[in-house]
């Protein structure tokens, strides 16, 4: 070999081993048969598309390379995939907090409209709503941006969302407030570094001002104590957690050497037995209803175990990840079945970030709920 | 299926290159038209078979023609083959165009709109209808022999490095390299160098700067920061996109032995429009050269008749890369340029003062680009707004979120080896394939190792389509 043949023979050999790879990956994985399971189309080509899809998810390299190159973006460029937005001290935000989808404003007019809907349609069945509007993290962690600039089109959004609640008189949260007075107390932070969704000491907290303003911003008093229940935080048993943004800086194994590092996600201890006047094998009264989007969905953050601790209650969970806040709710009103369970009150988040997308929803009148 | 995609270079490459160095070399070019049709037909079954039928048609009408003794009695055969492949190309290229331009011209007339069923672009037609003609054409005038058999035409128009993005090779370059042709490793080592090469500027530059024109190109009324950025950011993104995909469909010819024209020669440090078309898509201009310009009368029939030739060629040359009223505009910017040059005296040279030349040159490519690349009108004219600073200066809050290191790197790389002057050899050795012949071993290390960082991009990324095979 010399320098006018090296490279050559170099090149085979990388061909040969991509060829034993590929082989290996068709065969090992029934690749052929998996295809042949279904029945895809010849002349437009889908059976080659559907195989070559396939075939880029089970090569043996495909996972070393996407965490050798994502190692390599974010170690020496700090940058990662589009979808994520990568501030300082390895905070990483969505890119839904930034950018300006299609349609946007007359999306959170038609998103606010339905808002004022659903409240409207609970009231004439007489289940009281309680709303929770839910801060994005790029506003509660502006400080963690770093040299990122937050978009003006989403400065007022959360303004915008908390004045159409009082407009139409609807009771709320106000969480921003709320983050705002606990963010910096040294006790943990409020959401995930590495994720989009709140901690568990946020939900907690969040919990807790659903119960104080239930008690207190409330004219009459529901009983719903069915459970005693607690759910309490133990810093001292946690585990390892990588949140979902990391999906987009791929860093795999190397995330030890170059970030993002893992985050703790502490252990929630809970504790549930049945309260007098009811038991375990009687019919089930689910008089709390929570509505909403993965921060309620996903039992990471518990905050259906911190609501039932705080209400001694049942919480009957019709969150939906992945749909948003306002498609749950669209489905929980068609479905009408709080009538069977006993719903008297409906909790309902709806993070921000979502109120500029395009739900396609039915609203009865979008002009009645826009006033 | 495209050179810079996992199944290509995994799958089919190591199978194809297998089995063509497998066989006996009679039945190598079995191998290749195989291998070519399964290329073409990953995309669409049914659009290989319409090259079949081009291919066949053609062949046909050749031979037909060849039965005339005088060119008077090819004549016919000749301009039958050119219709009809004008005519396949016209169909599936402007028919969607035709539609919507005659229902918006009824529309302003008063009448109701209208539309008719969507056509969908075969991939490459452009090109290999181009080559199509001009074997057409070269047999007609005798500047090459015929085609042995079909087996070598199908070869010649299916091949597959050229087929779907050019380079436009003409069968007189390669009628005797499909009859017979020299393999040697060496060879192979070039063609690796040229493919590694142009693997490089497309998936490491190419598709690094993409997201900025993309990005900047999507906003309504782009700053002055922006707007440059982004007429800047594709300014790059098409030289590396496509002088990537030529040196890589020149090195996969080497290691089948063939040897194709280069495509680009460092189109960036021209100093006149005139010299850029000498630089840039080499093959194309060569092709519009010989079959157009010179057929309309070149620069033999007067002054003004020279300047309406080279406008006309430029015009059309412009729709050739596609169906839009941005690209006939841009064709007719670059075709007014070089009449302009060619009356202040630039035949050869520049007519510029020669401190001005190249930024005046790079000035008229980039204002050439941005129409090049907008989605509209309306687009292009937002851009230009942007560009004289009338719609704000610096970067909104639309974009300056999404632009991150890696997009400000990678723009500097590719400005800095892009504009670096072709004399400076060491410096662009890596991608300079002048070199290939023999280049130093540590440049070919280094060349390979940077697309082993290439491939890793690859893989972690999704695929980015070429530009040029969009035509």
């Amino acid at each position: 070999m010399n320098r006018k043949t090296i490279s050559a023979s170099l090149f085979i050999a990388l061909l040969a081993l991509f060829a034993a790879s590929a082989f290996y990956a068709t065969f090992e994985h029934k690749l052929i048969q998996k295809l042949g399971q279904k029945e895809y189309g010849i002349i437009n080509s889908e059976l080659f598309a559907t195989f070559e899809t396939e075939f880029k998810e089970v090569v043996a390299y495909n996972d070393p390379l996407l965490h050798g190159w994502g190692a390599l973006q974010y170690g020496a460029f700090n940058a990662g995939k589009s979808g994520v937005v990568i501030g300082e001290d390895e905070w990483l935000f969505t890119k839904e907090e930034f950018e300006k989808v299609e349609g946007f404003d007359a999306n959170v007019r038609a998103n606010l409209a339905f808002i004022a809907h659903a409240a409207q349609q609970l009231q004439e069945e007489g289940v009281e709503l309680i709303i929770l509007p839910l801060p994005s993290k790029a506003r509660v962690y502006a400080d963690r941006l770093g040299d990122v600039r937050a978009p003006h089109y989403h400065a007022g959004l959360y303004g915008k969302l908390v004045w159409h609640l009082n407009n139409h008189a609807l009771y709320h949260i106000n969480v921003n407030d709320l983050f705002a007075l606990y963010k910096d107390d040294g006790e943990g932070d409020l959401f995930m570094r590495t994720d989009t969704h709140w901690s568990q000491r946020g939900a907690k907290l969040t919990a807790q001002a659903v119960r104080s303003f239930f008690i207190e911003g409330l004219t009459y008093s529901m009983d719903f104590e069915t459970v005693r229940s607690s759910a309490k935080i133990d810093k001292s048993q946690s585990e390892t957690y990588r949140g979902d943004l990391t999906e987009f800086v791929s860093t795999g194994g190397w995330h030890a050497q170059v970030g993002p590092k893992s985050e703790k996600l502490h252990k929630v201890l809970i504790e549930k037995s049945v309260s007098g006047g009811g038991d375990l094998f009687g019919e089930q009264v689910l008089p709390i209803a929570l509505v909403g989007t993965s921060y309620s969905a996903e039992s990471e953050w518990h905050f259906a175990d911190f609501l039932a601790a705080e209400f001694n209650a049942e919480i009957w969970n019709r969150a939906d990840p992945g749909e948003g806040p306002f498609t749950p709710m669209q489905k929980f009103l068609n479905e009408k079945s709080w009538e069977q369970n006993g719903v008297k009150l409906v909790l309902w988040e709806i993070p921000e970030r979502f109120l500029p997308v395009d739900y396609e929803l039915n609203v009865a009148s979008n002009e009645e709920g826009a006033k | 299926m495209v050179f810079s995609s996992v199944i290509f270079l995994t799958l089919f490459l190591p199978l194809f290159l297998g089995l063509y160095y497998a066989v006996p070399p009679r039945h190598r070019n079995h191998v290749i038209l195989i291998g070519s049709y399964i290329f073409y037909g990953w995309w669409r079954v049914d659009f290989a078979g319409l090259l079949l039928l081009t291919t066949i048609g053609n062949y046909l009408l050749s031979r037909q023609m060849l039965h005339g003794k005088e060119k008077a009695d090819r004549k016919p055969w000749l301009t039958a083959a050119v219709v009809l492949n004008l005519g396949v190309l016209a169909y599936f290229k402007y028919f969607n165009f035709g539609v919507d331009a005659f229902s918006d011209a009824g529309v302003m007339l008063g009448f109701a709109g209208f539309s008719l069923w969507d056509v969908i672009l075969p991939i490459g037609i452009s090109f290999y209808i181009f080559q199509a003609v001009s074997y057409q054409i070269d047999v007609y005038r005798g500047d090459a022999p015929p085609a042995h058999d079909f087996l070598e035409f199908a070869c010649f128009l299916a091949l597959f490095p050229q087929l779907i993005a050019g380079p436009v090779i003409r069968y007189k370059d390669v009628a005797d390299q499909i009859t017979s042709r020299t393999h040697s490793l060496e060879k192979f080592n070039q063609g690796v160098l040229y493919f590694c090469a142009g693997f490089c500027k497309k998936v490491l530059i190419a598709d690094s700067v993409a997201p900025v024109a993309d990005m900047m190109f999507a906003l309504q009324t782009p700053t002055l920061v922006e707007s440059w950025l982004g007429a800047t950011a594709y300014t790059l993104q098409l030289y590396y996109d496509f002088c990537g995909y030529s040196q890589m469909a020149i090195g996969l010819g080497m290691m089948m032995g063939f040897r194709f024209i280069e495509n680009f020669n460092h189109p960036y440090i021209s100093r006149s429009i005139t010299e850029f078309w000498q630089r840039w898509h080499i093959s194309l201009s060569q092709w519009l050269r010989d079959y157009l310009y010179i057929p309309l009368g070149g620069n033999r029939k007067g002054v003004s008749r020279t300047y309406v030739n080279l406008f006309l060629t430029m015009l059309l040359g412009g729709f050739w890369h596609g169906a839009a009223w941005t690209f006939f505009i841009w064709g007719a910017w670059h075709g007014g340029v070089l009449a302009l040059e060619r009356l202040l005296g630039g035949k050869s040279g520049t007519p510029y003062p020669k401190l001005l030349a190249w930024p005046i040159t790079m000035l008229a490519v980039i204002i050439g680009w941005v129409l090049f690349r907008a989605t509209s009108l309306e687009n292009a004219g937002a851009m230009y707004q942007g560009m004289l600073g009338m719609s704000g200066m610096g970067l909104s809050d639309y974009t300056d979120w999404q632009l991150n290191n890696f997009h400000y790197f990678m723009m500097l790389v590719g400005t800095v080896v892009v504009f670096t002057s072709a004399r400076l050899i060491k410096l662009q050795s890596l991608f300079d394939t002048l070199w290939a012949k023999d280049m130093k071993l540590r440049y070919q290390f280094a060349l390979l190792g940077l697309f082993g960082v290439s491939f890793m991009k690859l893989v972690a990324e999704s695929n980015s389509p070429f530009l040029y095979f969009q035509f």
